[in-house]
């Protein structure tokens, strides 16, 4: 097996015990690797219903085949498990010195389930692995963690951790890296929390076997320098995704008090130019050559790394127009190891639950220490934070205001307003995770296509997308951003995976494994919430109501909504062309054709499947 | 006078991220900077005064056509 190390690290916290077997060749050549790897692990191994915070979840760490080796951006893996925030399939991809020296280390894929008595950390290196005591890093926030993980295994350890927020079980909590690194905002830091789990730190001095070393690092210089002629690479370079503040406001779908507007009037405040004369430093993941992590000076003169997501979400979306601030709240967030994203969306809907008078509270628009405050107290779990920590959804339930809970399925939405932009809120509707642009950022394409259309065609190319950025890149594991932002071309990657491998694959092999990877994934959604008692139907699939019911009243597209009926025809659409229902489940004969008649017969036999 | 935003690396093309266009009535094809119609081989967002419109649209004296590249989204 060339590629791949075809070997999986199972840890037991409970017992505790490690060992590392050998990954089914056939495992990996149907799954690939990343999110495909973790759909099929979290298959066989969650027993369905678990409780997401109990010992029964699994958590998988996955890369890919050429995740590690030199190429465009391949410094990444997938963090997954059952969410404790969507109780549905969770994942999230981090990029890190963790990806490279995983696969250094001899390992495609982690799997750990159990508790730990104590707090524990995984320490893997060069095919063994251990769990080490850590009551001295329990409690610590990230940055503070990792420095002292990095001064015990050295700088070049790769570094996978928790914080507080994730200790504690806050259920947005993710997983850290490198002070700026975040994945997993469906709550795999809870997850991790839960296991007493702190950290997993991998060192490895070998790399993977590919079959034709020769023509993949060829291929992977040819790659590297086309990246650099890109037309757009220097500007990228300046700005990174910060551009898109700038980008989203001229669109009107810069997300804006708790998203109800699209336009922010202090935008240019918070936007890449702003960025860019405060920028102190840039950093990046490892193999990456567009850096984007862009690091400012907060408001305590300290360095917090700003993306876009990040400056959308705890910016407009709170009515904060000030960078420095932003960027604390930014850093703090980061320390604590809580997803930004989902921060900003809990405070936003704070507020706006404030507005109403739904809470006693008051927290006003654009107030910087009231939000600090909030953030504080929902990492530390008290008070109204408390009641946010368990998510939009749960917070909704106990306090009201469900149809501005910005969520979809439990996950908040992210940086992008929809009320004039259905194939976008398709997209949020439909992702694998719950609301998040991951999979399909179909708005771009939209804008010039027939923007306020519901049409096949638009459903059609969330779908294509999703396969390029949910499936493809997902599972290889790379990053996505040469190939969107700067053109890159797919094929070098599809040569990268067959150089790696010794495979013949085109890009349409790597789409079967992708509608394999969808399927499956929705799959879980649909079996655990039968194994819970719930009913799954397409209103899950559908945007919250704030979008359908409140017009834009400000900018240009003033007055713009959704159209709830349009919406659902478009969901229809998009179920038609991925082969679900009416309920958006799967359809016997998808998944069968697909090779996943496991999955038809423990489906049909919960919620009972159509031809 | 028709003002012209580029948005992002257009910018950098264009020469700078704004410019004037002294025409009552044109298409917006005729006021966007060449070398940024070249660049992109005409595949870029294109909105006046905020809308939705295309490289064929109408536009007049005192109109604000903002051109933007296709970007990712992160």
């Amino acid at each position: 097996m060339k590629g791949w190390n075809g070997k999986i690290l199972w840890v037991d916290l409970s017992k505790p015990e490690s060992k590392i077997l050998d990954a089914d060749p056939s495992l990996l050549h149907s799954y690939v690797g990343g999110r495909g790897l973790a759909a099929k692990l979290l298959w066989d191994n969650v027993p369905p219903g678990a409780d997401p915070l109990g010992p029964e979840n699994v958590l998988v760490i996955a890369a890919g085949p050429i995740t590690g080796l030199p190429g465009p951006s391949t410094g990444k893996l997938v963090v997954a498990a059952k969410s404790p925030l969507t109780h549905g399939y969770g994942d999230g991809n981090i990029g890190t010195r963790a990806a490279v020296e995983m696969r250094r280390a001899g390992l495609d894929a982690v799997v750990v389930k159990g508790v730990s008595e104590k707090p524990v950390y995984l320490y893997v290196e060069d095919g063994k692995a251990e769990l080490r005591d850590a009551e001295h890093l329990w409690g610590l926030d990230t940055f503070e963690a990792e420095r002292r993980l990095l001064e015990e295994h050295g700088k070049s350890a790769g570094t996978l951790i928790i914080g507080p927020a994730g200790e504690r079980g806050v259920r947005f909590a993710t997983v850290m890296s490198q002070e700026g690194r975040s994945g997993g905002r469906t709550g795999i830091g809870a997850v991790m929390g839960s296991k007493r789990l702190k950290a997993v730190v991998f060192r490895g001095s070998r790399w993977p076997e590919t079959a034709d070393p020769e023509g993949y690092m060829r291929t992977a210089r040819e790659a590297y320098a086309e990246l650099r002629e890109k037309p757009a690479y220097r500007f990228w370079m300046r700005q990174g995704t910060m551009a898109a503040i700038q980008w989203s406001q001229e669109n009107s779908v810069l997300p804006t008090r708790n998203f109800s507007e699209g336009v922010f009037e202090e935008a240019d405040k918070i936007n890449g130019f702003a960025m860019e004369m405060a920028k102190v430093e840039q950093r990046g993941c490892p193999n990456c050559t567009m850096p984007c992590g862009n690091v400012v000076l907060d408001s305590e003169g300290a360095k917090a790394e700003l993306d876009y997501e990040n400056v959308a979400l705890l910016g407009s979306n709170l009515g904060i127009g000030d960078l420095p601030t932003v960027a604390k709240l930014n850093r703090l967030a980061d320390m604590w190891g809580v997803d930004t994203i989902g921060l900003g969306a809990a405070i936003g809907f704070a507020m706006e639950a404030s507005e109403k008078g739904l809470i006693g509270e008051k927290i006003e628009w654009g107030d910087a220490d009231a939000a600090l405050s909030l953030a504080e107290d929902i990492v530390a779990r008290r008070g109204l934070g408390e009641v946010l920590s368990r998510g939009l959804a749960a917070a909704a339930a106990e306090i009201g205001g469900e149809e501005f809970a910005m969520h979809v399925k439990g996950l908040s939405i992210t940086g992008y307003d929809c009320h004039a932009a259905p194939g976008m809120a398709l997209s949020y509707g439909v992702s694998p995770i719950g609301a998040h642009h991951k999979d399909a950022w179909v708005i771009s394409w939209e804008t010039q296509h027939g923007r306020f259309e519901y049409s096949s065609e638009k459903a059609a190319k969330v779908l294509e997308l999703q396969r390029i950025r949910g499936g493809f890149f997902e599972t290889l594991v790379a990053c996505r951003l040469p190939w969107v932002e700067l053109g890159l071309e797919l094929e070098w990657y599809v040569r990268l995976f067959n150089h790696a491998t010794g495979l013949s694959w085109s890009l349409s092999d790597h789409f079967r494994v992708a509608d394999r990877v969808l399927n499956l994934v929705r799959a879980f959604w649909v079996r655990e919430y039968a194994a819970e008692g719930k009913a799954w139907s397409r209103r899950l699939d559908t945007p919250p109501r704030k979008w359908f019911e409140s017009p834009l009243t400000r900018g240009p597209l003033r007055g713009a909504r959704l159209d709830p009926l349009k919406y659902d025809e478009l969901l229809g659409k998009y179920y038609g062309l991925i082969g679900w229902d009416y309920r958006g489940v799967p359809r016997r004969s998808t998944l069968e054709s697909l090779g996943l008649g496991f999955a038809a017969e423990e489906l049909n036999a919960r919620v009972g499947l159509l031809p | 006078m028709i003002r012209v935003k580029y948005l992002g690396f257009f910018s950098e093309i264009a020469g700078g991220p704004e410019a004037e266009v002294d025409l009552e009535e044109a298409l917006v094809r005729d006021v966007v900077d060449r070398r940024v119609l070249e660049a992109s081989g005409g595949d870029l967002v294109v909105l006046v005064n905020g809308v939705p419109a295309s490289l064929d649209s109408k536009v007049r004296s005192g109109d604000t056509v903002a051109v933007l590249p296709h970007i990712g989204g992160g």
